[in-house]
């Protein structure tokens, strides 16, 4: 989420992906001689806090679901949200891809139009 | 509408991870020697390559701590210019008698980037530093924001951390926790990287002669910053941020000062968006980061103003648990920052007003996308709301 727009998780959830990714990227570039000891302080900081969000995520979906159970909320009727959620987040994963693709589509056209 | 950016980028050299990061981005601000007080005391040692310029109209609040602080930094800058855009405050007096040259059109220039042209046109320094006339500077911050554009020649710009300097509304609680979350997790992320989303336009450092070839700031959008930090990664040029350099701009304090700057906000990005979404193709992670954010602006808007209450009524009251079921995933960037800022209570109580304003955020985002998209009637005055 940038400040001053809003956001419901999509966005903070891919930088959690990213930050998890940053150990990965820096091992690699270790082994090429391309990192140091201030970029892994940074990795590390990021990953950490990935991490923690990883978990307090998981604590409060623990919490949800034991205060639906002892509200008495059925699981059939929670499951439907559930999966709604869940179809929601795929079906704009898979936007976002057609986007990005009908965009390099678009992109090559136009390329193909200037030469 | 069409860009000037230039399509070629200069990817090997722009996207090597590994240029630049070489100072700790994670130094905690305790432990700068220049904020031990009687202990490693630095010379004042002036940026005689730095123009630092401040666009004002009707600041006579502010302007004059805004000098003071640019004129009080461990490496002052060889000039200060305040473009005076024809305030009827006494701006112009006060910001002279702080310490500043002080520039003023004949007529007003309409915009934040108009004012900023004018003095970019006088400047003869390697280094031109952004800084809005509501904002202070921590004492050290252009000497750190210089770093990296000393270091390394294809940094085009550097942007620093930003507090609001006061906490007080509901309205300056909610961009307080807005960002200690945006600048403790989402920049640093970006800037590793190698593409901070944004160099804010409050304080923000730039190389002239590559800000020059960029046009400036352009006029064609309400985000001026947005616009040219795209067009410098178009360019092949890299932007930094600098989490140590930490500046204090005054946040809008009421509804109706909140509302012109989220409104100024929205339809620029929707505008950047529509600008550069070509350009900003073959650059892998701007583009997807910058994909993702409309996407998530979008749904996150529908979510929590129609679909949420909706659900409420015809599902259950317990649905509305959904506007705050992401509070303890905010709380751990954010708790992190505060803790080195020794703001731990100020932020915890600020987290009702941040949920408050998101769902604001999105009334002023709905109302962006259909204006610019659907009715394709863009915004094309800069009003002023801080």
């Amino acid at each position: 989420m940038t400040a001053g727009l809003p956001g419901t998780g999509l966005g903070g959830l891919l930088y959690v992906l990213l930050a998890l990714l940053m150990p990965v990227r820096e091992l690699y570039l270790t082994a090429r001689g391309r990192s140091s000891r201030e970029r892994w302080a940074v990795v590390g900081q990021q990953a950490l806090m990935a991490l923690a969000i990883i978990a307090a995520l998981a604590g409060t979906a623990v919490v949800v679901a034991r205060l639906l159970d002892a509200g008495g909320y059925a699981a059939d009727r929670a499951a439907p949200l559930v999966a709604s959620a869940a179809i929601g987040v795929s079906v704009l994963a898979v936007l976002s891809v057609l986007l990005r693709l009908w965009a390099l589509l678009d992109r090559r056209r136009a390329g193909t139009a200037a030469a | 509408m069409t860009t000037s950016v230039h399509p070629h980028v200069e990817r090997d050299r722009a996207d090597d991870p590994t240029r630049g990061l070489t100072h700790d981005l994670t130094r905690d601000r305790r432990d700068r020697p220049a904020q031990r007080p009687g202990r490693h005391r630095r010379d004042r040692v002036p940026a005689d390559d730095l123009t630092v310029v401040i666009p004002a109209y009707d600041e006579a609040a502010s302007v004059a701590d805004t000098v003071r602080s640019v004129l009080g930094q461990t490496t002052p800058p060889a000039r200060v210019i305040v473009i005076d855009d024809c305030s009827t405050d006494g701006t112009g007096e006060l910001a002279r008698a702080a310490g500043a040259e002080v520039i003023r059109p004949e007529q007003n220039t309409g915009s934040k980037a108009g004012a900023q042209n004018l003095a970019l046109a006088q400047v003869t320094t390697a280094y031109t530093m952004a800084i809005d006339a509501d904002t202070t500077l921590a004492p050290d911050a252009i000497e750190l924001l210089l770093a990296p554009l000393a270091e390394d020649e294809s940094v085009a710009a550097a942007c620093g951390f930003v507090v609001p300097r006061h906490v007080s509304s509901v309205w300056e609680r909610g961009r307080y926790v807005e960002y200690l979350l945006s600048f403790t997790f989402y920049k640093p992320t970006q800037d590793y990287y190698g593409k901070p989303l944004i160099a804010s336009g409050c304080f923000s450092a730039y190389r002239t002669e590559v800000l020059r070839e960029a046009g400036g700031w352009s006029e064609r959008t309400r985000a001026e910053d947005m616009d040219l930090t795209w067009t410098f990664y178009q360019r092949g040029h890299r932007v930094r941020f600098v989490p140590e350099a930490v500046c204090y701009p005054i946040e809008p304090h009421d509804l109706d000062f909140m509302g012109k700057q989220l409104k100024r906000w929205s339809h620029g990005f929707v505008q950047n968006v529509r600008l550069h979404w070509r350009g900003i193709l073959p650059l892998p992670f701007l583009s997807t980061v910058v994909g993702v954010a409309m996407i998530d602006a979008l749904v996150a808007s529908l979510v929590y103003l129609f679909v949420l209450p909706v659900l409420a009524v015809v599902v259950s009251p317990w649905v509305l648990a959904a506007y705050v079921v992401d509070v303890p995933a905010i709380l751990v960037p954010v708790l992190l920052a505060a803790r080195r800022r020794g703001e731990v209570g100020k932020a915890l109580a600020s987290i009702p007003a941040f949920l408050v304003l998101r769902t604001v955020n999105g009334v002023f985002m709905l109302r962006a996308l259909w204006s610019e998209v659907v009715l394709r009637r863009p915004l094309l005055v800069y009003e002023k709301g801080h």
